[in-house]
């Protein structure tokens, strides 16, 4: 090998990225990170836009809709209490048994 | 995913999603796109952020990588590309003028021969130096340049002589 082959290679090993490098791989991690929590966050943005958006345009008839139906639930307002009553108290009475730690005597 | 994983592989794991595979081909191809942007940027630290901007990209263009050309050739295009974008928009923030003074600029006597070559290196046309930082330090052969830079094998071939000279001269030897 020359001496210019021998300047070059110190060039070289002068400019020469560390073979490992936990630090890189973890700000590649991180910014590869930045970007899904990005594209999430586009994401749901978009959704809730579009959510609006519906919302918007079909309120009117969902308003007007919503209001037949209270209307229509007057009459049978009493009876629907009483059947959501019931079903409290046929939950609470099918709860799971909770379980007491009883000490033994010794 | 081990070391001896095949790129391939290791590209479609990462496409379906799996962090350990894209992990791993930042670790087994971090120092040749590193290693090429530091001999074609100033400064090291510029160098590696571009560096993780060019493995993000890949990352968001996994599904573009058609196996063509090898990975480390890939990605080392898109850091050449980035490369080429960063030194677009800087040419339209700089002022013209100051800029080619510091270009123009003759490097100070340096009694580190490895300075000077550095200094040597950075006074190479843009193309020449990426070839010689590919082909001569990176070992890259002329036809994986040739992929990154987007050139003809020819064009790169003769990049590589008369950017070697170029630097052999700046080492008061003979080309």
């Amino acid at each position: 090998m020359s001496d210019t082959d021998d300047r070059f290679g110190a060039l070289w090993d002068a400019t020469e990225a560390p073979a490992h490098d936990l630090a890189f791989a973890l700000a590649v991690e991180q910014r590869v990170t930045r970007r899904l929590l990005l594209i999430d966050l586009a994401a749901r943005l978009a959704a809730a836009a579009a959510l609006l958006l519906l919302a918007v345009a079909f309120a009117p008839m969902l308003a007007a809709n919503a209001l037949a139906v209270v209307g229509s639930l007057d009459a049978a307002g009493p009876a629907l209490a009483a059947a959501a009553a019931i079903g409290a108290v046929m939950l609470w009475l099918n709860r799971p048994p909770v379980e007491v730690e009883v000490e033994a005597e010794a | 995913m081990s070391c001896l994983t095949p790129d391939a592989e290791l590209v479609a794991a990462a496409r379906r999603g799996s962090p350990a595979a894209f992990r791993e081909i930042v670790a087994r191809h971090q120092q040749a796109v590193r290693s090429f942007l530091r001999r074609v940027l100033d400064e090291a630290a510029d160098a590696d952020d571009l560096a993780q901007e060019t493995f993000l990209a890949a990352w968001a263009s996994l599904g573009r990588f058609r196996g063509g050309a090898s990975l480390r050739s890939w990605l080392c295009a898109i850091a050449w590309n980035k490369r080429l974008s960063l030194l677009r928009s800087r040419r339209r923030a700089v002022d013209r003028e100051a800029a080619l003074a510091r270009w123009e600029a003759p490097p100070g006597p340096s009694p580190d021969q490895s300075l000077d070559l550095q200094a040597a290196l950075r006074r190479l046309p843009e193309a020449q130096r990426a070839a010689v930082a590919l082909c001569l330090g990176g070992g890259f052969s002329h036809a994986e340049a040739a992929q990154v830079l987007g050139a003809p094998v020819g064009t790169i071939k003769s990049h590589v002589e008369r950017g070697r000279a170029r630097l052999a001269a700046a080492l008061g030897d003979e080309p």
